[in-house]
């Protein structure tokens, strides 16, 4: 037998011995062979789906919908709902799990596809019984080889077993499950570039309408969910719904994986209940900043959401949709990003809109030369070389990005720059005057003619 | 037809209406409202690209791209508030701080929307104080085009040219984001005989011709409206002259019936003979061995000199006139008229496909398919015709139709850019394609879904065929196929190539689709039915005006003359003593009809008006060298009868002279008294006395022309089902369909290459 893969991310050593939540998503952690299937079977693997099957479709649809579980690819949609929106027509229907996962600060579909890959298998096969389709599309971020990899094992393991293919667990369900990599690009991340880029297209972001509950994947109904909600997924119909939604909050239900990097102590995913707070989050489990530093700010749910200063405030906000909307932010893809108080938050600004510059489409006209405009900017500020007036211009021309673009991405690219000058606005005002960082290890020095 | 739903709606205060699906930008449009757009183009689906069409729509959070978001009721726009100035201003400084603004030195410059909008709507100072873009100037995409990639605003118009309208491997993006770059498919060059579309669609000048590059700036054009000359179709185009003296370009001049806004490469870039120095420049008569120039009047005399001894001495049967197909439908009247009616001969004839059984005052009557009707056809069948190759803007249009949901079936040779649309494929031999709509009409006669056959001896004839065919291998597939679509579709098109029927074994290919078509429905439907690709600008124009020896203008009665392949020795000698020559060279088609070349040059007298000096002019005994259609007015009657005018671009070139000019001369000094001397004048005098083009006029064929007022006008119920129509059919005698095997393949890529 092969040589057990090393589990990545390695598991951020905890502060106490028992995970502060029972394990559910991230159930492999201290179970090894998690990603085989007979591991998989002995903790309660494919009961879900057996579940499942032995309902009509549209009482799963409800089962999801009652659960109250909602997307963790960023926007939050009840998966329940967007179910309910495939129409009931005969011909090919499809899923796809959106496996892209390229935010900046997220990480967390990576480690459920390399450790847990039948965890999400199981819940494309319950989402393509749920709406009436025999075919899923696992969409993978092209870099995530390994993960890659161990998903098309599993799927070869779990058709081996009856599980995927004709007649699933002698049914009648025939399923296909195709792991599809993608070639390196953000926007493929969009669900309607994706799809896209499914087909063997460029990488670009459809109209809307049609949606693609009507017309998705060649034209088809399709839905689209990321890889965390299909594998909650196996969970809610292995237990049931009343069972899944005593987590969490109100309306944000279950539990999710919290990605937490940047300057802390100890970064990593963590499983937690929907809801609990920030300073749970990064100071009690994550040990607060590193080197025994401050937090000067942070980002609260990937680089898309803007960012937050540690006000007792935000930090006793709970981690759900609506709370972390009331100070201002979003929950997005639950990305925690800390930015210790050595941080220049120019550069730090700069370095997340290049982010937004370099995987731009292209497609529209705001985004690809206005973000290519706002780098040429940040990028003089930084290095000493702002003017006066240029503060006021970066807001501008962001808002002639923000709003105008044909995409979220556009509409992105100037949120940490908008929400770092509400914050910092004297640190940025200083680059101008003194030209040089106010802040972190070039703070003082001559910087003009550097790059 | 579906009702038209209203949507109430206001644009900048001002109440519209709209239709139900239309969009903002369309809205605005119907309304004369002006709003901006790059990327959207009105042929194409919208895209949303570019945001320059960004407007402010009430109760939305977000300025919203007219040409993408759907009007609805009581939706209240700005298109000139403070967040769409904003929004439209924002864009359109995005899209000019990479931009290279050489203008002065850009052939766009003038006419350019970047440069227009700039004006309309951006600051007069920029903001952009950072490095520009610098990418290398005129890239050479292939043979026709070049790229400035500097100034491309990406809106993907010529991208999506290609993949939307061509619907083949055209121009595709590079790299990503702020790099993207419009390029090719890494070693292929863009080669495409639809290529210059993207330089007039592209709304900058990073797309430019290289036969234009640096030719002329805008403002020093002139354009002319007129019609290609280079096929059937007659697309409408543009020619612009520089200072009204030498022609530079052609563009479209948008006709949606004909060519949809769009030119095959043929066309646009076919001007260069116009100005060419190969041109005749003056008279020539024979000394000898050798033409030798001559004045106007000298080759007047010596034209009428002779013809009046010949006709003497010979008598009027020993004249006859050939013409050409480019010559406007006012020149072939007049030749017609100078022949039958002061000369006195009915031996007139042009080159052309034959009709088979078809009697000639059927013809125009059974060919009622139209470009624009191709959309609303919902099975359209490729008879023996390569519209890719010979009428290059069909293709375009019948792509148009499949995306709409029409099917193709395709009886004859390989059309490369077609076959993998097509629904089937009859992949017969050319000279079998009779026999394949012989065999379909077989097998709706035995299925008993055919209409309109009501003759025992046509059923009886079928089913004796039927039977014939079943007997051996059995019907095909693929006609089985076929006929099955043909049962199923509501309105069918078919289109046949003129020259189909002279191949051996379709000898009544024109009578066997008129029958397929009444067993189908489809006969006289308006719109679709039979559709004749035929072969030049103006091959109807020379059937309706009657130069033929089997009837005269419109198709009317007359005693028969000679024939074309008679006239130029067909029985080893012609019969002719004297024979006018119109823009044609039937010397060149001496092998093609099996004639040697000898019987023509026994003629005393040959007259050939020409543009060039051709085979035919190197035997003539005067040569007058005529006017291109460039510099001179008239009509043209295009392959589905539209007539379309002309209208002089320049002056005649020095020493060369308009073809009605010259026949008007000769028919004057013939002894005839001219009264009308304009091309206005001819054609109302057609329209008087032809019965088939009554009701034109001049003046109301307008900018887009108008079809034959019997296509216009066509209704199945008044169609008279003529009985040659229920004659038996003669049975095919090699029915290759059925065996369809590597023989049949190679038979017909064979024939595949002797049509292109
Ligand atoms: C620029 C951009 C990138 C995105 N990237 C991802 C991604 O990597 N993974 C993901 O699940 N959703 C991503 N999304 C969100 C998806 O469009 C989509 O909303 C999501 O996959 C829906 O799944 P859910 O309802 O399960 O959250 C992205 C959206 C945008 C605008
Ligand atoms: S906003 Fe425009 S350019 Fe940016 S990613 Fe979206 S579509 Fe592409
Ligand atoms: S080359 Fe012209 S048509 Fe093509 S994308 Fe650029 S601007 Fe548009
Ligand atoms: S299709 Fe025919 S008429 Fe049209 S541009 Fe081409 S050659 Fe001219
Ligand atoms: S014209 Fe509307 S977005 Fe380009």
């Amino acid at each position: 037998m092969a040589q057990q893969e090393q589990i990545f991310p390695p598991p951020p050593p905890l502060l106490t011995d028992k995970p502060p939540f029972e394990y559910q998503l991230l159930k492999h952690r201290g179970i090894p062979g998690f990603d085989k299937l007979e591991v998989y079977r002995a903790n309660g693997g494919y009961k879900g789906l057996e579940r499942t099957l032995s309902m009509q479709p549209d009482e799963v649809v409800a089962e999801v919908k009652a659960s109250g579980l909602r997307g963790r690819g960023g926007a939050g949609f009840p998966a329940g709902m967007k179910w309910s929106f495939i129409p009931k027509v005969s011909g090919p229907k499809y899923v796809t799990c959106n496996t892209d996962e390229s935010e900046p600060g997220t990480f967390k579909d990576h480690e459920l596809i390399e450790n847990n890959p039948h965890q999400l298998i199981e819940g494309v096969l319950i989402t393509c019984y749920a709406i009436g389709s025999e075919h899923g599309f696992i969409y993978c971020r092209g870099e995530f080889a390994r993960g890659i990899r161990v998903l098309k094992r599993a799927v070869e393991e779990a058709r081996a077993a009856g599980l995927v293919g004709k007649n699933i667990l002698g049914t009648g369900f025939n399923c296909e499950v195709v792991i599809h990599s993608g070639a390196g690009a953000y926007i493929c991340g969009e669900e309607s570039a994706l799809l896209e880029s499914l087909e063997g297209k460029r990488g670009y972001p459809r109209l809307r309408p049609p949606f693609p509950a009507v017309a998705g994947l060649y034209a088809r109904p399709t839905v689209i969910n990321n890889c965390e909600t299909l594998s909650n997924v196996p969970h809610v119909m292995r237990e049931g719904a009343e069972w899944y939604s005593k987590f969490g909050t109100e309306k944000t239900k279950g539990f999710r994986v919290y990605c937490l990097s940047g300057h802390v102590e100890r970064p990593g995913n963590y499983e937690l209940e929907c809801g609990t707070t920030f300073r749970t989050l990064i100071n009690e489990l994550g040990g607060g900043a590193w080197k025994g530093r401050k937090i000067k700010c942070f980002i609260p749910g990937g680089s898309s959401t803007p960012i937050l200063a540690p006000t007792d405030e935000v930090m006793d906000t709970p981690m759900d949709f609506e709370g972390i909307a009331a100070r201002g932010s979003m929950q997005g893809s639950a990305g925690v990003v800390i930015f210790d108080d050595q941080t220049c938050i120019v550069g730090a600004v700069l370095r997340l809109v290049e982010f937004y510059k370099e995987e731009s489409c292209g497609k529209c006209t705001p985004c690809r030369e206005g973000t290519q405009w706002l780098v040429q900017m940040l990028h003089r500020l930084e290095n000493g070389e702002g003017r006066p007036g240029d503060l006021e211009l970066i807001t501008d021309v962001g808002s002639n990005i923000a709003g105008k673009s044909f995409c979220l991405l556009g509409d992105s690219a100037p949120v940490p720059y908008n929400s770092a000058l509400k914050l910092f606005r004297e640190e940025f005002e200083y680059h101008i005057t003194h030209k040089t960082c106010m802040v972190g290890p070039r703070a003082g020095k001559q910087l003009a003619g550097v790059h | 037809m579906a009702e038209v739903e209203y949507v109430n709606l206001s644009i900048n205060g001002q109440a519209i209406q709209g239709r139900k699906g239309q969009t903002i930008w369309q809205a605005a449009k119907d309304a004369g409202i002006f709003i901006p757009i790059y990327c959207y183009h009105p042929k194409m689906p919208p895209l949303g690209a570019c945001r320059i069409c960004l407007v402010e729509v009430e109760k939305t959070p977000k300025p919203q791209a007219a040409c993408t978001t759907a009007i609805a009721e009581g939706m209240v726009v700005r298109t000139e508030s403070i967040i769409a100035e904003k929004a439209r201003g924002g864009v359109m400084e995005f899209l000019l701080i990479n931009h290279p603004l050489d203008c002065p030195i850009c052939d766009k410059g003038g006419e350019c929307d970047l440069q227009n909008y700039a004006v309309d709507f951006g600051q007069s100072t920029g903001r952009f104080q950072e490095e520009k873009r610098h990418l290398g100037k005129a890239l050479e995409l292939g043979p026709t085009i070049a790229l400035d990639r500097e100034r491309c605003i990406m809106c993907q118009r010529c991208v999506r040219f290609g993949s939307e309208i061509v619907q083949d491997e055209g121009l595709i993006i590079l790299e990503r984001g702020a790099e993207s770059e419009i390029g090719t498919f890494p070693g292929k060059p863009y080669i495409s005989q639809f290529s210059g579309n993207v330089t007039e669609i592209c709304p900058v000048g990073a797309l430019t011709s290289r036969t234009y590059r640096f030719k002329a700036r805008p403002w020093e054009l002139k354009h002319t409206p007129s019609v290609c000359t280079h096929c059937s179709v007659g697309c409408n185009i543009e020619v612009d002259t520089r200072l009204g003296r030498e022609v530079v370009r052609f563009m479209s001049r948008t006709n949606d019936a004909v060519d949809d806004g769009w030119l095959c490469d043929k066309g646009r870039y076919g001007y260069g003979f116009i100005q060419s120095e190969q041109r005749l420049r003056t008279p020539l008569i024979r000394k000898g061995a050798s033409l030798v120039p001559a004045t106007w009047a000298e080759a007047f005399d010596f034209i009428i000199t002779r013809l009046n001894e010949i006709k003497g001495q010979y008598g009027s049967q020993a004249i006859g006139g050939i013409a050409g197909t480019h010559s406007t439908n006012e020149e072939l009247y007049l030749f017609q008229k100078l022949l039958r009616g002061l000369v006195g001969t009915n031996n007139i004839d042009h080159k052309h496909g034959s009709f088979g059984s078809v009697p000639g005052a059927a013809i125009p009557a059974i060919h009622t398919a139209t470009i624009e009707g191709l959309e609303t056809a919902k099975l359209i069948v490729l008879v023996g015709a390569n519209p890719s190759a010979r009428q290059p803007i069909v293709e375009l249009r019948i792509k148009k139709a499949l995306k709409a949901g029409a099917k193709l079936a395709i009886i004859g040779p390989s059309i490369k850019a077609l076959d993998r649309f097509a629904a089937v494929r009859l992949p017969v031999a050319l000279g079998q394609v009779e026999a394949a709509l012989h065999a379909s009409l077989a097998l709706l006669s035995k299925n008993g879904t055919a209409k309109g056959l009501q003759s025992e001896a046509l059923k009886n004839s079928l089913n004796e065929a039927y039977n014939s065919y079943d007997a051996g291998t059995g019907l095909s597939a693929e006609v089985q196929t076929l006929v099955g679509l043909l049962e199923g579709a509501e309105r069918v098109t078919f289109l046949y190539d003129e020259l189909t029927p002279d191949v051996k074994g379709n000898q009544d290919l024109v009578a066997t689709l008129a029958r397929l078509a009444l067993a189908t429905g489809q006969l006289g439907l308006p719109g679709v039915g039979i559709g004749r690709l035929v072969e030049d600008n103006n091959s109807w124009g020379a059937l309706d005006m009657g130069i033929t020896p089997a009837f005269g203008p419109g198709y009317s009665q007359t005693t028969a003359g000679l024939s074309y392949a008679e006239m130029l020795g067909a029985n080893g000698q012609t019969p002719l003593k004297a024979l006018l020559v119109l823009g044609a060279n039937p010397v060149s088609h001496l092998q093609e009809l099996g004639l040697s070349g000898d019987a023509i040059t026994n003629l005393e007298l040959l007259v050939v008006q020409e543009l060039f000096m051709s085979e035919t002019a190197e035997r003539a005994h005067v040569v007058l060298p005529s006017a291109s259609f460039a510099e001179k007015d008239g009509t043209f009657t295009n392959t589905e009868g539209r007539v379309q005018q002309i209208a002089a671009a320049i002056q005649p070139l020095q020493g060369t002279a308009p073809d009605a000019a010259i026949l008007l001369e000769l028919a004057g000094r013939l002894g005839a008294d001219v009264k009308t001397r304009n091309s206005q004048g001819l054609f109302e005098e057609i329209a008087r006395t032809t019965q088939l083009y009554k009701g034109l006029s001049f003046n109301n064929l307008g900018q887009e022309g108008m079809l034959r007022p019997l296509e216009r006008e066509a209704q199945a119920e008044n169609l008279q089902i003529p009985d040659w129509l229920q004659n038996a059919t003669r049975p095919q005698p090699e029915v290759l369909i059925g065996t369809a095997n590597a023989e049949l393949e190679q038979a017909l890529e064979a024939s595949g290459k002797a049509q292109s």
